[in-house]
């Protein structure tokens, strides 16, 4: 192999290796500030229903409920039973909505609002949800990602229905 | 000797390519014989004339540039010959799909090496960059809704402060379209310090109210003019 050779060889591995480098770190390093875009109000928001039938017998939480075990507990403390009867999750845009059916014949409906200003304190984006079962009531909300809220107090059986709704 | 072998006898002779011997006979022939002595006469005259004919003609001719005459003409061939080359080696040249594949082939068939170090140092920086980027990820704790956050632990007089993600619920606006019930809106207070918002729907309006709430229930709005349920914001 001559010295010409020789030196094409090296500048096509010094090229072929740095320009693997730049793709490779510009993939990797730019993921995050697509995520951060996510998290600074970007108006796509996943909402997740979960209905609940709860009861006052003693008999323990669905293991399925388990990350909102803490959050039942303490919110139903005249229930003992809790059951998760149906999960619906759903992507929503700014001005999308969302309804289904609820066991008994009624049907909740979420739409999203739009990012609306951020918590004081803490400066973290809140975004508004309208909430509401149709015939019985309808309310606007604000809440911060990943944050659940209930509404409960539908009669279901011998006990009620509870609807867990989280925003992410 | 024959007329004719006489003849070239003198002619050779006239042209001195005899040897002594044939010119000792043409001299003989010449002494003796008066129409040889003429015909040797008429060889000179004849030389002569050819001598003078050759004079006129090189006299018409210069020989001013001949060299370089010469010289641009070999080079004339020269070029023409070069054009020919040329013209046989483009017209036996590859085509451009050829030319590509060849070129193809010497990137990466005679580069393979290079092609296996750019890879593997392509490997190897995404792996460094993936376990940086995961060990920033943050918190370090489960913050799932409803699992608890836990703000800070002193460790050995080491402080340790891990990020908790905090959730948010405000209830701007409650309207009841039933009138036959009431809506409620409830809060409770876990030991993370978030907050637990629970709107409640009690089709029986006052009558369920005690049974179905519970300890913390903090607040109920009044009735407005649109004759519902309304809660002002607040943070819960």
């Amino acid at each position: 192999m001559n010295v010409s050779q020789c030196t094409l060889r090296i500048a096509v591995t010094a090229l072929l290796t740095f320009g693997a480098m730049s793709a490779v770190a510009s993939a990797v390093l730019l993921t995050p500030i697509e995520a951060q875009a996510q998290d600074k109000g970007s108006e796509a928001i996943t909402v997740q229903i979960r209905t609940i039938y709860a009861t006052t017998d003693a008999k323990g939480v669905d293991p399925k409920l388990s990350d909102l075990k803490g959050k039942l507990v303490g919110a139903f403390e005249t229930y003992g039973t809790f059951k998760e009867l149906a999960s619906h999750q759903t992507t929503l845009n700014t001005g999308g909505s969302y309804e289904f059916s609820i066991p008994g014949g009624n049907r909740l409906v979420v739409s999203h609002k739009g990012p609306e200003g951020k918590d004081a304190k803490t400066n973290t984006q809140l975004i508004k949800l309208g909430l509401g079962v149709t015939d019985k009531f309808k309310s606007d909300v604000r809440v911060s990602r990943g944050t659940t809220l209930f509404q409960a107090g539908l009669p279901h059986g011998s006990g009620i229905l509870i609807l867990a709704i989280t925003v992410r | 000797m024959t007329l004719p072998e006489r003849f070239e006898l003198l002619e050779r002779y006239h042209d001195g390519e005899v040897s002594e011997q044939e010119a000792a006979e043409a001299e003989a022939l010449l002494a003796q014989d008066g129409a040889a002595l003429s015909y040797l006469g008429e060889l000179d005259d004849l030389g002569e004339l050819l001598r003078e004919a050759d004079a006129l003609e090189l006299s018409q001719v210069s020989f001013e540039g001949m060299w370089d005459n010469i010289h641009s003409t070999i080079q004339e061939d020269a070029a023409q010959a070069a054009a020919r080359e040329a013209a046989a080696r483009e017209a036996n040249r590859p085509g451009f799909g050829e030319r590509l594949s060849q070129w193809l082939q010497a990137i990466f068939v005679e580069n393979k090496s290079a092609w296996i170090t750019a890879g593997a140092t392509a490997c190897a920086v995404a792996v460094v960059l993936f376990v940086m980027d995961d060990s920033n990820d943050s918190p370090s704790i489960d913050t799932s809704p409803g699992s608890g956050g836990v703000a800070a632990t002193d460790n050995a007089g080491t402080r340790v402060e891990r990020v908790v993600e905090k959730h948010y619920i405000y209830v701007d606006s409650v309207e009841q379209a039933d009138p036959d019930s009431m809506v409620v809106v409830n809060s409770l207070q876990e030991e993370s310090g978030d907050n637990t918002a629970v709107i409640w729907l009690l089709p029986d309006g006052p009558k369920a109210t005690d049974k179905e709430q519970g300890d913390n229930n903090e607040d109920q709005g009044d009735n407005n003019e649109d004759d519902g349920v309304e809660i002002e914001e607040q943070p819960l």
